[in-house]
Order: structure tokens, then sequence, then C-alpha cells
């Protein structure tokens, strides 16, 4: 016969009297790891969303020349046309050691051309080329009124452009430099198939164009003015993606928007942060519920607590009794949350957010629910063993 | 023969209480003793039996069992005290009901090192000696009242204290039963354990080796 034997046999021979502890564990840690599951399914699929909204890097050439904004990003000295790299950035940026964390690769060629709506009055425009699938892939935000363009001789027009030129889907534009490209040089006139949906931004007083029709329209074949590049930050820091860049790219300027990855990860961290703060709650609402209750079972035994006396039990021999008990039934507690958490998890990530979820949260979540369940339990039981403990040895006697 | 136990001027007085439930008891029980308290309710023998026990401490006085000063231990050497020197057995209700009545019998035993085998075999022996062989596995719901008392006097015996107390052993029992157990206590005291038994049935008076009476709270005689 042991303390904890003993402990053993009243969790064994009584386990009704253990069910509350139990149960109330079971509750508050299958709570924990279904919230802690669906909820770490939630950032992986905000990252994966969020990593694919909007450009976190630019590359652009390095200049010491005169710069224009564009998007929040200044570039250099676009409309003097004087600084450009070569397309073969792309590939530089696809090969670097974390290049699987690259999600998106947006290369643009910027300039400024003319178009031409009433004669011998051309209207100055920035022409912006880009590849079509790459920028609807990472700027997920644009609506378009008609359709994205698809072939080389299509353009997207902002808002504030198609206001100012009065052309709308169909319409066809008379564009170029006749510096640049003189007349039967360039490419032919292109269609409008789309119209920018007012952003608020400088996107809507640019023309968005094929990249290799730009190219030719401009006369600067296999020529970019920047890349825009939407990376995958949470594997990944964002400054070790930017060094590899600037590694790769010694003729670039690799910038970081910080302010993007931060509200992303500021979003992110609000998620986990609010599912802390829960399952807090919900582990200190069990452990009360267990402390009550084992309050309440120690109130009961104060004959055995007696007979314990009786027989020579120290204090703290009770008090190992009592915590060995609780222990016990938190550990039965824990396991129970952890199994029933998981399923709580596949079921509810399917049904209310679409989420794919494992039943099975993993070791370290499950090792967390089983510690917290512990921990829950010994403080749950930390103040009515000390009752026990203290038992007045005559008090308890009376009862016998 | 030498004192084992002696009480000096022993008094306890309960907080509120008006008189004391002892007053100035001196006693002395002889090694080996078979001493039986009576009195009426309320004269002081469960007193007398919690401060022989250490269950309480003395408001004033000395206890002294085996030359050890029992009056200058904390609660947790009383504790342990209780532990090498002392069996109990009470009226009723003493058993552990979700222990066996081996797992009853080795609880004192709990506390002490050695293997859970060799404390189960001393358990099972201490039940065989209370003719309670074949009856190891029950718990106590399982076993009638004398059958009850007869595995508590077990465990008063397994941890071989010189020194067993008991209050009204037989009070909830039926006269055979009642009977066995003074028989059980007896034997054990003829085995050189000094018996101090609590009782109201002056039928055992013939039985005891020694009376004390008390009458509100002193020894009358």
């Amino acid at each position: 016969m042991t303390f904890l034997g003993i402990a053993a046999a009243n969790v064994r021979r009584r386990p009704v009297r253990a069910l509350f502890v139990v149960i109330s564990l079971a509750i508050a840690i299958a709570t924990v790891v279904s919230l802690l599951t669906v909820s770490r399914a939630l950032k992986a699929d905000t990252e994966a969303s969020l990593d694919e909204y909007g450009a976190n890097i630019v590359v652009v050439p390095r200049s010491g020349s005169l710069t224009l904004s564009y998007g929040g990003v200044n570039v250099p000295a676009v409309s003097y046309g004087t600084s450009e790299f070569s397309a073969d950035v792309v590939s530089a940026v696809r090969s670097i050691r974390n290049a699987e964390n690259i999600s998106v690769v947006s290369p643009k060629l910027i300039g400024a051309t003319s178009v031409t709506v009433v004669a011998d009055h051309p209207v100055p425009i920035l022409l912006v080329g880009v590849d079509f699938q790459s920028e609807m892939a990472m700027k997920k935000w644009w609506q378009v009124t008609g359709e994205v363009p698809r072939g080389q001789s299509e353009v997207l027009l902002g808002s504030a452009v198609a206001e100012q030129l009065k052309k709308g889907p169909g319409d066809t534009l008379t564009m170029g430099d006749a510096a640049v490209a003189p007349a039967g040089a360039g490419p032919d006139p292109p269609r409008v198939a789309g119209v920018l949906v007012e952003t608020g931004s400088a996107e809507d007083g640019l023309i968005f164009a094929d990249l290799g029709f730009t190219q030719r329209l401009l006369g600067k074949a296999g020529r970019l003015s920047m890349v825009e590049i939407s990376a995958r930050c949470n594997t990944c820091p964002i400054e070790e993606i930017v060094r590899q860049l600037t590694l790769a790219l010694p003729g670039a300027r690799v910038t970081a928007l910080k302010q993007a990855v931060q509200s992303r990860l500021d979003t992110i961290g609000r998620l986990g942060r609010f599912s802390l703060a829960v399952a807090a709650v919900v582990v200190l609402i069990g452990a009360l519920v267990a402390a009550v209750s084992v309050s309440s079972s120690v109130n009961e035994r104060t004959r055995e607590i007696g007979i314990f006396r009786a027989v020579g039990f120290r204090g703290v021999e009770i008090a190992v009794i009592i915590l060995g008990e609780v222990a016990l039934e938190s550990v039965i507690g824990g396991a129970l949350g952890v199994i029933l958490g998981g399923v709580a998890a596949g079921t509810i990530g399917t049904v209310a957010a679409g989420l794919k979820v494992s039943p099975w949260p993993g070791l370290p979540l499950a090792g967390v629910g089983m510690a917290l369940a512990l921990l829950a339990g010994l403080l749950a039981g930390a103040y009515p063993s000390r009752k026990a403990a203290r038992l007045d040895p005559v008090d308890a006697l009376r009862f016998i | 023969m030498d004192s084992i136990v002696s009480l000096k001027q022993v008094t306890k007085q309960y907080p509120g209480g008006g008189r004391p439930a002892l007053d100035r008891v001196d006693l002395a029980i002889q090694e080996g003793a078979f001493v039986g308290v009576m009195g009426a309710s309320g004269s002081g023998k469960s007193t007398l039996l919690s401060i022989l026990g250490a269950m309480a401490t003395p408001t004033s006085g000395q206890v002294m069992v085996d030359g050890l000063d029992v009056t200058s231990l904390g609660p947790e050497g009383r504790a342990v005290f209780r532990r090498e020197y002392l069996g109990f057995v009470f009226q009723h209700l003493q058993l552990v009901p979700y222990l066996t009545a081996i797992e009853n019998v080795a609880l004192p035993l709990a506390a002490m090192s050695g293997q859970r085998r060799e404390k189960l075999e001393l358990a099972a022996e201490c039940l065989a000696r209370v003719r309670l062989t074949g009856k190891e596995r029950n718990l106590p719901t399982q076993l009638s009242g004398g059958e009850q008392q007869r595995v508590a006097i077990a465990r008063a015996l397994v941890n071989r204290p010189p020194i067993i107390l008991a209050d009204e052993p037989t009070g909830n029992l039926d006269t055979d039963n009642g009977q066995e157990i003074i028989g059980l206590l007896r034997d054990i005291n003829d085995d050189g354990h000094t018996v101090v038994m609590v009782t109201h049935n002056p039928a055992y008076a013939a039985i005891v080796s020694d009376i004390v009476t008390l009458r509100d709270g002193r020894i009358v005689s």
C-alpha cells in the first residue's frame, strides 16, 4: 500500500465521484485543443491567402536619378526611361534558396506614352506593362468592368484614365510616342478589354497593357522597370528573402514592404492571441469547477481523513493522496479532452470553416493539453488538499 | 512492571467550555495491562483517549509514553508517534470504503518502507489472526459489522504497536460479535500489547486487568 496506491484505488473504485473533475477538465481541454487546432488551421489558411494578397517585396533598378511613386513605391526615373533592368531578373528571383517561399512574381515595365483621342492632341499617359495572370493573382482586390485582357493587343484602363479619355470596353486606343515608335513600326492599336473599378490609388491613373506589347511600344524589348513579389513570410523572415534577392540581383534595389508584412503578421497574431485568451478562460473555468468538486469531495471525506490521521499519516501524506487523486483524474480528463478536442476540431473545421483539419492535434498540442489538464487539476486540488492536510484529527474523528 | 503511559496533572479545557473535560488527571498504565476506561457519557472518556492517542493536546500537564514526552511534539511529530506506538479501534465506520479488507489492514504501512508484497503478506497474517482469511479482497460493504470490526483490529495490529486504543469497540455489535471482539483484544493483550479500552459495558469489567472510572473529568477509581 502506498499513498498513490490509495489515491488510485479511490479513483478506480469510485469513478462517479471522480467524474466531475474528469468531465470538467475534459471539456476545458477539448475546448482548448479544438480551438487551437482550428485556429492553427485558420492561421495557415490565412497566411497562405494573405501571402498571395498583394506584394510585400519590390525589386527596382539601382539608380541615383529622380523617382516616380507607383503604388507607394518609388520607381527610379521611369519618366525618363533611363532606368530598367533585364527581364532575366525574373529567373534570378526564382532561383534564390528560399524560392519556395515566393508565391507570385509580377514583372513590370513602366513608361510614359501618349494616347491620341483628338487629332494632334495626344494625352500623356503612364503605361504599365504587366503579365496579367501574375498581376491578377497578386491583386485579388481588383474588380474589372468588362474583361481582363487576354491577348497582347488588349489593355486595361484605370478608372480615371477611362473617364478622361472617354473610352470603355471594346474601344480602340491610338497609342504611342512617334519619337520612340514611329507609325507603322509599333504594335497594332490595342483594344480596351476592361476598365478597372476605382481603387482610390495611383492605379486609377494608369493604363495596364501586356508586358510584351508595352516593351514593343516603348522600344524596350527584354527590359523591366520593376518586379513585384509576393512572398510567404510565415516560414521564412522577409528580411532573409530580401537578403537572398539582394545577393542574387546586384544591380537591383530590393525593398521589403514592411508595413504590408507587419499588417499580415498582426492579423495572424490577433487570431492566435484571441484563441489563447479564450483557451485561458476556458481552462480557468474548468479548474474552478474541478476545485469546487475536489473541495466538496474533501468535505465529504472528513471521516476518511480522520482514519488516515489515526493510523499516523502526516498532513503532507494526506495532501499527496488528495493531489494524487486529482492528478490521476486530470490525466484521464486531459487524455479524453485531447481526443474529444481533435474530433471536434475536425468536425468544426470542416463544417464551420470549410477547412480540412486532422482530428489528431499533433504531439506538441496533445502534450500541452495534458500538461494544462494536470496543471489546472493540481491548482484545483491545492487548496482542498491543504485544508485536508491541516484538518484537526479530533475534529475529523468526531465523524467516527 | 514499568509504566508505559503516564499522565501527570493533565487538564483539557475546550474553548468556550465551562468545566474542563479532564481535570488534573494523574494516571499510570503498566506495560502489558488491559485497562478499561468507564464512566458516564460526558465524563471525559473520549477526551482521555484522544490525549492518550496524541490526537488532542492537553491544556496543561504532561503525557509520557515509553519515556517520550508526547506533549512536546508538534502535529507532524504526533502523527509519526501514532504510527509507531499506537493502534486504534473505533466504534464504527472506521474502514476506508474504497479499500479492500487487506488494503485497509495495510493502511498504516503506507508510510513505511518495504515492498508492497511484503506489506500485503503482513496484512494477510493479521487478517488470518482475526479469522478473516478468504475475505482479503472484500470491500467494507461486503463485510458484516463484526467482520469490519475485526478488520479494524487487524489494522491496529499490523504495525506492531505497543499500545492499542479501543473506543467502544463493541458498541455497534450484537452480543456474539461483541464477545468475539473482546476475545480478540484479550488475545492481543496476552501477546504483550497494552490495551486501553473505553466501554460502557460493565460486563467487561471482569475481563480487563485495570479499571479507570471517570466522573466529571476526574478519575474517581
